[in-house]
């Protein structure tokens, strides 16, 4: 199993796309905190604005780790290089944890870089405009523990839907598409639509007065293990 | 030893393998041949779990998952460009090596034995099809597997490489390794094999070794070449000896060489060419074959 995850996270930093989406989040991060912080700051800074930059850097890129997520398992069909990763171990189980394992260690590195380089970016926006830091309001630690929820729950749903659907095109349809047609769906389903699958992820980066009840969480979750025994009993039976 | 067991795949209604079962034994080459669509690689993404199928494959006497390491007892090469074109060659065998716990020595051992040691830092994608195929090769025995099973391997490479390809699978089986090898490339495998596997329709035509697949399509004929052809052809009715016209001269069946020339000799006609049938393996093939393509051509490129 061990060979298996040293190998997986090889795949993922011996290619530089890795790097280059890394930066492309992090330059996100930045000019989001830098011009977050620049609007609100006339006068008084906003005490929400590390917040802001934050939420704001993850709502702009969330879909961006599914989908990072999901090349994990979908270059490997894409380059026919299953058939090494499969007869290399003694069991399509060991593959599956291990890219889930491999996929969720790199996609939470990557976020707390991007959540660090937000609140950077902000902090330094907040100084040049005469702000001070003191008068925000920042509860890094549910910040942090939320968004990591968010980005976690993505990075599963991307990788999931990799093994699902073996199709890039469908996977990007699905994450871009979906959560707008959900958020669409609110003139029909009112209050209701916080059940439906994107919509409980969502929430589950929410903190302070709206964060999310125990029971959005759990749903959140129910999809998330849903998602992934759907995913792991296709990849264990279907042909590689 | 490599034992397939009643291995069948079926793809809704349509039968692609039909319950075939066979040994690759050790110390020898055994080909893998059937026309396109046969399900050769069928076979050989269900010998080794890749797809599911019924039947069993034991390796050594062992399912492959139940082997410690896999990838020490089966090396293969399924496809040729089977590579992220953008990681380099030497992390694309870092990546397998670490997947199966050999040490990344090895990387450069068999970069250096497939002879693209100078290309190891470059992106595979832009390889031609030869290079792409030593790459697959160097990944098949990257572990120094007990088994080799290559699917087409000797496609796209250069002469030089063919030979290498040729030589090194000797050698490899030299040590009790064994092979199973497909190829369309009939000249090649019939100096490179000792026994065949011929399927069509994903049903077994032939498994016997190359000499005696090869010796059944012999019909014993003789051509033969003299200087008033319609002379001999008359003699050989009269005697009720079967030939047909074949280029310049007469195929006879039905006697041996030996009579054939003492009958000339006898009919005091000089004898120009006269030589037993010599059959290929690519017209034991055709001939084994016939009927068995899932794809045909128009004869002559006709429409």
């Amino acid at each position: 199993m061990l060979n298996a995850i040293k190998s997986e996270f090889t795949k993922i930093l011996t290619l530089r796309a890795a790097y280059i989406v890394s930066a492309v989040l992090v330059v996100l991060a930045a000019l989001v905190g830098f011009l977050l912080a620049s609007v609100s700051a006339d006068g008084s800074a906003n005490p929400e604005v590390l917040n802001s930059a934050v939420q704001t850097t993850f709502t702009l890129t969330i879909a961006i780790f599914a989908i990072v997520a999901s090349m994990v398992i979908l270059n490997e069909y894409r380059h026919n290089t299953i058939a090494y990763t499969i007869t290399s171990s003694r069991s399509r189980y060991e593959v599956f944890i291990a890219k889930v394992i491999a996929a969720v260690s790199y996609g939470m590195v990557v976020s707390f870089v991007v959540s660090a380089v937000a609140v950077l970016a902000a902090t330094i926006a907040l100084a040049a405009s005469g702000n001070s830091l003191s008068d925000q309001q920042f509860d890094i630690g549910g910040l942090l523990l939320h968004q990591g929820l968010h980005v976690f729950a993505y990075i599963l749903v991307g990788l999931f839907l990799g093994f699902i659907l073996r199709n890039i095109i469908i996977l990007i349809v699905i994450v871009f598409v979906v959560p707008v047609l959900e958020t669409a769906s609110v003139l029909l389903l009112k209050d209701g639509v916080q059940y439906l699958p994107f919509a409980s992820f969502s929430m589950l980066s929410r903190i302070g007065e709206y964060a999310a009840e125990p029971a959005n969480v759990l749903l959140a979750f129910l999809y998330l293990i849903g998602l992934g025994a759907l995913a792991f009993i296709l990849f264990i039976k279907r042909d590689a | 030893m490599i034992t397939a067991q009643n291995l069948t795949k079926t793809y809704g209604t349509k039968v692609v393998v039909n319950n075939i079962s066979f040994v690759v034994e050790d110390g020898k080459i055994t080909g893998f041949l059937g026309p396109n669509g046969a399900g050769k690689s069928t076979t050989m993404r269900a010998m080794l779990g890749l797809d599911s199928a019924l039947g069993s494959t034991l390796f050594d006497g062992m399912p492959l998952a139940q082997h410690e390491s896999p990838s020490k007892v089966v090396g293969i090469l399924l496809d040729a460009k089977s590579f992220h074109p953008k990681r380099t060659a030497r992390n694309h065998l870092k990546v397998l090596a670490q997947a199966s716990g050999i040490p990344l020595s090895r990387v450069d051992e068999v970069l250096t034995l497939v002879g693209l040691q100078d290309v190891a830092n470059k992106k595979p994608g832009k390889f031609s099809l030869g290079m792409a195929q030593r790459l697959g090769i160097a990944a098949a025995i990257l572990g120094q597997p007990k088994h080799l099973i290559l699917d087409e391997p000797a496609n796209g490479l250069d002469p030089e490489g063919i030979h290498w390809l040729r030589d090194f699978l000797h050698q490899y089986i030299a040590t009790g390794n064994s092979v199973l090898v497909s190829s369309h490339l009939l000249s090649e495998m019939q100096l490179m094999a000792h026994n065949l596997i011929v399927i069509g329709k994903g049903s077994m035509i032939a498994n016997q070794s190359m000499e005696s697949f090869i010796q059944s399509a012999n019909t014993g004929a003789i051509f033969v070449r003299t200087t008033d052809l319609n002379a001999l052809a008359a003699a050989l009715t009269e005697r009720k000896v079967v030939w047909v016209a074949e280029r310049n001269g007469l195929k006879v069946s039905g006697v041996t060489s030996d009579q054939l020339s003492a009958f000339l000799f006898e009919l005091k006609m000089p004898v120009l060419e006269l030589a037993a049938e010599n059959v290929s393996l690519e017209d034991a093939f055709l001939k084994m074959t016939a009927g068995a393509q899932e794809y045909k051509a128009t004869p002559g490129g006709q429409n």
